[in-house]
């Protein structure tokens, strides 16, 4: 007896098998990679596949290459390898500390970098049981039309909680995604729609195949504030990349459906980002901390941050 | 629909009958009987599922068997060897490293992963290691010396 809904279970060898896989079962096709994001959602009946394919076999996408005037990073490769990777850690401190801080050693090990990255949005009434779930009316994010963390509310608040991606932004990273119908390369910030209930653009047939980051000694820092030490999402995160002239971004995650980026060319207007951004954001009650403690703490995080980087 | 898979756990060749959406939990548990790993949160949060899949901790609660067809499994219930435990299982007894045990298994695991990735550690590496162990008696300070103690011999 298994805990999950049933779905068949494919693992292609090549990037033509998947796609080869996927058109037949439409929306109901799951990619599967490390597994930490996409289990626990099939678990709880948040995702009904008809299709799970395990991409992990594919050969050739886990590396991270120094192209010249670009760093590529394959999708598959595990948060681990992105934390003890000489040249990240050299380059792009943001990206090192935000995988040093994601989850737990063992999560690093199996999590990648796409499937990071694509980690779905969370709501404190949305990421439960169905049990649970069955004592409110379905919300947006579950197929009904109402918010339950928002009473009212029109629109999902669902939030982006992932560590990499803040990291990523700040470094101006992009990201090339593949399907049949062959490769683009889009700025990481726009595969982010802002809406809770579909919070990335890609299309189920759509891969993210690697991450280009420019290549660049970057100064910076990745800040993270959670309830516990390990393997807890952020409730707030930011991060700052700068280079050797002063501009950069700031981006501070985890305060809504996508990550608010900031972009600065001195340090006098990095200075006036921890104000702006705490007046540009306004949680609501959907994680166990209160809005308005997160609120402030956006400012706290950012200040801090910039104070150390 | 159930199907034949091959599992290859604790250096054994296992034939079993499952639906693709069994756990490895599930299936080392319910169909193998190795009730070593544990099931708590079932959400890959707690680690006390931990089993080596080629020689890699998962979280084998949101990890799929047909994930692990063709790799190496390792539970618990493998690591002692004709009736000897495994020195990691030695230190965890003289350290008095469990109270209710639950974690134990997971957090073994974890520790026999990570001493083959980093077998001089300080005592900060080992509390990352097992980051993902959760121990609900909060018995971890006497975990962590049983793990440094596996990794220098028996010094104390």
């Amino acid at each position: 007896m298994s805990s999950m809904p049933e779905f068949e279970y494919k693992r292609p060898e090549t990037l033509k098998e998947l796609f080869d896989l996927l058109p037949g079962y439409e929306s109901g096709a799951a990619i599967l990679a490390g597994g930490t994001d996409l289990m626990p959602r099939i678990k709880r009946g948040l995702e009904k596949p008809g299709l799970v394919v395990d991409i992990k076999d594919i050969e050739g996408l886990s590396y991270v290459e120094d192209k010249g005037e670009k760093v590529k990073i394959g999708a598959l490769t595990t948060i681990f390898d992105i934390r003890n990777n000489t040249l990240i850690k050299d380059k792009y401190p943001a990206l090192h500390e935000a995988a040093t801080l994601t989850a737990s050693e063992n999560i690093q090990l199996r999590g990648s970098i796409g499937g990071n990255i694509l980690q779905n949005t969370r709501c404190l009434y949305y990421n439960k049981s169905e049990a649970w779930r069955d004592s409110f009316k379905p919300c947006l994010k579950n197929g009904g039309d109402i918010c339950n963390a928002a009473k009212g509310g029109k629109r999902c608040f669902s939030v982006y909680r992932g560590d990499l991606a803040p990291a990523l932004m700040s470094l101006g990273a992009s990201v090339c995604i593949v399907s049949e119908n062959g490769e683009k390369e889009t700025a990481l910030e726009d595969i982010f729609t802002g809406d809770g209930v579909t919070p990335f653009s890609l299309s189920r047939d759509e891969l993210i195949k690697n991450v280009i980051i420019p290549s660049a000694k970057m100064k910076g820092g990745y800040g993270k504030f959670r309830m516990r030490k390990a393997v807890d999402y952020p409730s707030v995160n930011v991060a700052i990349s700068m280079d050797t002239g002063g501009k950069g971004r700031l981006v501070v995650g985890s305060v809504g459906a996508k990550p608010f980026m900031y972009e600065f060319s001195s340090l006098e207007e990095l200075k006036e980002i921890p104000e702006r951004a705490y007046k540009d954001v306004s949680p609501i009650n959907n994680m166990s901390l209160s809005p308005y403690y997160r609120k402030n703490m956006v400012r706290v995080l950012a200040e801090e941050l910039i104070r150390r980087v | 629909m159930k199907r034949s898979v091959l599992l290859s756990v604790n250096g054994e060749r296992r034939e079993v009958f499952i639906k693709p959406n069994s756990t490895l939990l599930e299936v080392l548990r319910d169909e193998l009987l190795l009730t070593g790993a544990k099931e708590a949160c079932g959400s890959g949060e707690c680690g006390a599922c931990t089993v080596l899949v080629d020689g890699k901790p998962v979280n084998s609660c949101i990890t799929l068997a047909m994930e692990a067809e063709g790799k190496a499994i390792e539970t618990i219930e493998g690591l002692s060897k004709e009736g000897k435990l495994h020195p990691l299982q030695e230190a965890f007894i003289d350290h008095h490293a469990f109270q209710c045990g639950f974690c134990t298994p997971g957090m073994i695991m974890s520790a026999k992963a990570f001493l083959k990735r980093s077998p001089e550690p300080t005592k900060e590496e080992i509390r990352n290691a097992i980051s993902g162990n959760i121990c609900r008696c909060t018995g971890y300070e006497n975990a962590v010396d049983a793990i440094l103690d596996t990794a220098v011999g028996t010094e104390k």
